[in-house]
């Protein structure tokens, strides 16, 4: 029996480009705007247990040596220390101030107003006016196609402090997409986490080379650093889900998408790669994702190549590729695993040049449209598994404080007192 | 064909057989030593593989066997073995462990009902049903055999035997092999110019793998291996073929090949350049003996063939030589006798005409003589009567003497021609055309009657001037100079036009007698200068082509031992 799709994604005509096009409109709303119903940013308390990590003993370094398995997460850390979002938001999803101290919406939840920590003389982030923030979030093209992806139609400084955001959508919550990091500047103050250069795929020798925090789901890398005791351990939230994408028009693959068959996935199929997996029910965001925009779809290749395509740096993915061929083989007898390297495997998902890919996603998304931006129309999408990383953290390392898109970060002397 | 391209024909049919016949014998033996030698290879090469087969199929067996015990003896195995859900985790990758502990390519662990517990080669294919696989291992009775097992990504060919153990209470077993393809071609690594293709039986087609293809190779050998089919309970036969790659043979023949090309091209061109030498060398002194005979001619005996050869070029230019010598000798004597048959037609003209002269005065002497004898008183008036008769014959005799002293052989001198040059074109009354002397300083001396060598001149001169009639810018320039060795110089007098010139035709006539192209010529102007200069020993040539003037060469003898004369004014002639 076939897997059962979970949904197909909708296709939607694109959205106008944001800037500029709104600011007129902009200026109307504002003028005729409702009473604002501000939000009050929680107080400076204390960063939330949950999200602190090593926030016990001495302190025996402030730089921290970091490794970490997956260059995504590699990526997130050092974004997550090297930028600063316009809002943070905890592990548990809650905001706190950053570049923007305060922040508010309109009555129709559309118009989002946040206002900037002031410049202080001497400050390196002097120059972050409104203005010079709605420039930057202009002249980058990665922050505008984000923006572009949230569905903000328009951005506009009132003042030196305060810049106006105009959603597509109402969101009576503040935006997820003010944490993404793409959006953010240059910290004023450098975080001391630095990585560690790696001469081989083994994060064991990353251990013995004194690496402070480890990032990683390898049970060998745990199993050795367990036996250690100077290193603790720490399970991260559950963070990337793994799908599995049938190209358009695609024959489905025969076993069944079940509970069972899932939970088989995470216990078995990629026991060797991954601690932590569980059977996957797909991420949160994914019923935001059917209001996505839809982009040209090209001519995929003719015939689709009989292969289970994932990429190549992915050992969990390549295991649940493989565990789906041995039990597909039985009925489709051609049908190969196949490992892409990260951009051949962007442009085969694009053109949908494979009969299945599998995947990995975000489960917490910022911006869940700009995850699907590879995506071919139309595809069948079922949920595989969910896995989390582990962090192996050397004793006295200074605190850490982890975020809602599980990125790692030393935390600062606020966030615990 | 040429003497020279004979020549060079030969020498290159002379230097290519020989190398041809050599690069011919070279390679054939070559061909024949390499092929016996490739034949004592290819069944070294055979023979160890048959060994490297048997080898690694003891080998594989000895490795199932310790993985078997490993197995039994692993606690953690033996409990998941028995469905302890914890230690499954370590089940599903004992094989791969094992695996790769035991250099193998596959191994598979198996329940009774072949259901895959544990898989190496393809970690995730657990609890798959493959009961096919070891019942075909089974059919091949204990031998090894060749099986494609698949993998997550592909298939890997192994050389597959099978093993069991127990545990629990159960029966497992184990399929494992290594690794057949790498295997088969590094057992033949040595040997470049032999090559393995594995011919599968996967249905009706042949799907073949080796380590080359070669559209010249030759199969050489083959070997019958059992081979199980994926799904299938039987075993099936692959054939391991042994080809031979012409890669050795193909390259030595090759460079045989261009190096005889080489040597050819070699040959060829040294043959050119030698065939051009020597018939160079071979027909130069033929070609001057040609040219010199060429110019031999009854007016020109005056060629000579020197040669210090002693070969048969030598011989042929003596014999030219001597040739040459005896008509020189003949034309001597026939010109004597014409002269004494002239001599005699002058000696009976001279009495016929001195006869002519004295029959009237004798007659008037006869009257005068009866006159006086018989009518002496009539003597005054018959003398005054027939004195007009005697007078007449006087005169006649005395112009007949003038005449015949006009024809008698000039006096030699030494003779300036510059002098007799310059007093010629000085002395022409030529205004319609411009007259050029171009006398040659330090000329020697020849040895001529300077009234003979002006008429010679001057008919030649005269001659370029009526060719230019009508027109006011012709030129006329008579030049001397001297020329050969110093042992036999000459002096060459050229008297050479701007006029219409000559065909050949109108050439070949010019020196017959009466044969004149101007109005009122008597046709015997080059005739007679034509004798003249024969006479003075030289030779006359006329240059001409219609368009570019005509040049009259005149050559004559120097006189011997006499000094050069230094050219002075006034009219020539030194004594």
């Amino acid at each position: 029996m076939p897997l059962r799709p979970r949904r197909p994604m909708r296709s939607r005509a694109p959205v106008v480009p944001f800037l500029a096009a709104g600011a007129l409109a902009l200026g109307a709303a504002l003028g005729c705007a409702r009473r604002p119903a501000t939000t009050r940013p929680a107080p400076l308390v204390r960063w939330p247990a949950e999200c602190l990590i090593g926030q016990d003993g001495p302190t025996t370094s402030d730089t921290i040596i970091a490794a970490f398995e997956d260059t995504s997460d590699a990526r997130r850390a050092q974004l997550a220390t090297t930028r600063e979002a316009p809002v943070r938001f905890d592990c548990t999803g809650r905001p706190w101030p950053a570049l923007a101290v305060l922040w508010s919406r309109d009555t129709s939840a559309r118009f989002w107003t946040l206002v900037l920590r002031p410049p202080a003389t001497g400050d390196t982030d002097a120059r972050w006016t409104a203005g010079a923030l709605a420039a930057a979030w202009r002249d980058d093209s990665a922050a505008a196609r984000t923006l572009r992806y949230a569905g903000v139609t328009a951005v506009l400084p009132l003042d030196d402090q305060r810049v106006v955001v105009e959603l597509a959508q109402p969101s009576n919550g503040l935006p997820a997409v003010f944490g993404d990091r793409v959006l953010g500047v240059p910290r004023p103050t450098p975080v001391t986490l630095a990585p560690m250069s790696l001469s081989s795929a083994d994060l064991r020798d990353a251990i013995d080379r004194g690496a402070d925090l480890v990032q990683t789901a390898d049970p060998a890398v745990l199993d050795y650093a367990r036996r250690q005791s100077e290193l603790s351990e720490v399970a991260l939230p559950w963070s990337r889900a793994y799908l599995l994408l049938l190209a358009p028009d695609a024959k489905p693959l025969t076993p069944s998408d079940t509970v069972a068959f899932r939970t088989s996935l995470a216990s078995d199929a990629v026991s060797a790669v991954a601690e932590d997996a569980r059977p996957g029910a797909g991420p949160p965001w994914w019923d935001e994702a059917a209001e996505c925009p839809a982009r040209p779809q090209p001519r995929p290749p003719q015939p689709t190549p009989e292969v289970i395509a994932y990429r190549s740096d992915d050992r969990v993915a390549r295991a649940l590729a493989e565990r789906l061929v041995a039990l597909a083989s039985a009925s489709a007898g051609d049908l190969r695993a196949r490992g892409l390297a990260p951009d051949s495997f962007r442009a085969a998902l694009r053109l949908g040049a494979a009969r299945a890919f599998v995947l990995s996603v975000p489960l917490d998304a910022t911006v869940p449209c700009r995850e699907l931006a590879d995506w071919p129309a139309r595809p069948t999408v079922l949920p595989l598994i969910d896995t989390r990383a582990r962090l192996v953290v050397r004793r006295g390392v200074r605190p850490l404080a982890v975020e809602r898109d599980g990125g790692v970060r030393p935390a600062e002397a606020a966030e615990i007192r | 064909m040429s003497f020279r391209a004979r020549l060079f024909v030969a020498l290159a049919v002379a230097a290519l057989v020989p190398i041809g016949i050599l690069a011919f014998g070279v390679r054939r033996e070559m061909t024949r030593r390499l092929t016996e030698e490739n034949v004592r290879r290819t069944s070294a090469a055979v023979a160890a593989l048959r060994d490297d087969l048997a080898r690694e199929s003891a080998a594989t067996a000895a490795r199932l066997a310790t993985i078997a015990a490993d197995l039994s003896r692993d606690n953690g195995v033996r409990l998941a073995l028995q469905g302890d859900w914890v230690s499954r985790r370590a089940l599903l990758d004992v094989a791969g462990t094992a695996m790769r502990g035991a250099g193998l390519a596959a191994l598979q662990l198996q329940d009774s009902a072949g259901r895959i517990l544990s898989s190496g080669h393809f970690r995730n294919a657990y609890d798959r049903l493959d009961p096919e696989t070891p019942r075909a291992l089974l059919a091949a009775g204990g031998e090894a055999v060749l099986l494609r097992a698949p993998t997550a990504d592909s298939s890997v060919l192994v050389l597959a035997r099978l093993d069991s153990l127990r545990a629990g209470g159960g029966r497992y077993t184990l399929v494992g092999g290594s690794a057949i393809e790498p295997r088969l071609q590094g057992s033949l690594v040595g040997d470049p110019d032999l090559a393995l293709r594995l011919i599968e039986p996967t249905g009706p087609a042949h799907t073949e793998s080796g380590t080359r293809a070669d559209a010249d190779e030759a199969t050489v050998a083959a070997l019958a291996l059992p081979y199980a089919s994926p799904g299938a309970t039987d075993t099936d036969t692959a054939r391991l073929v042994v080809v031979r790659a012409p890669g050795t043979l193909a390259a030595l023949r090759r460079d045989v090949d261009r190096w005889f090309l080489v040597a050819v091209a070699a040959t060829a061109g040294l043959a050119v350049v030698g065939a051009w030498w020597i018939a160079r060398r071979v027909s130069r002194p033929i070609t001057e003996l040609a040219e010199r005979t060429a110019a031999i001619d009854f007016d020109r005996l005056d060629q000579t063939f020197p040669s210090d050869r002693a070969d048969e070029i030598g011989a042929l230019a003596a014999t030219l030589g001597a040739m040459t010598e005896r008509l020189r000798l003949g034309s001597a004597r026939l010109r004597e006798a014409e002269r004494r048959m002239a001599t005699g037609d002058l000696a009976r003209q001279v009495n016929h005409d001195i006869k002519n002269g004295l029959v009237p005065i004798r007659n008037v002497l006869r009257h005068l003589a009866q006159t006086a004898r018989d009518e002496p008183a009539a003597l005054p008036r018959i003398f005054e009567e027939r004195r007009g008769t005697l007078e007449s014959s006087l005169e006649y005799l005395d112009t007949l003497a003038r005449n015949y002293a006009r024809l008698s052989p000039a006096a030699r001198t030494f003779c300036d021609v510059n002098a007799v040059v310059a007093e010629l074109v000085g002395g022409l009354d030529a205004s319609r055309v411009t007259l050029r002397a171009e006398p040659a300083p330090a000329l020697p001396s020849v040895s001529a009657d300077p009234l003979v060598l002006r008429r010679i001149l001057e008919n030649l001169v005269t001659n370029a001037v009526d060719s230019m009639a009508g027109r006011d810018d012709g030129v006329v320039t008579v030049g001397a100079e001297a020329f050969g060795p110093p042992s036999s110089i000459q002096v060459r007098v050229t008297v050479s036009d701007t006029g219409p010139g000559m065909s050949r035709a109108e050439l070949d006539r010019a020196f017959d007698d009466f044969h004149t192209t101007k109005e009122g010529g008597t046709g015997l102007g080059l005739s007679i200068v034509r004798r003249l200069v024969l006479d003075l020993g030289g030779a006359l040539r006329i240059e001409t082509a219609p368009g570019a003037g005509t040049r009259a060469i005149v050559e004559l003898p120097a006189a011997p031992a006499a000094p050069p004369i230094v050219p002075t004014a006034g009219r020539g002639g030194s004594g």
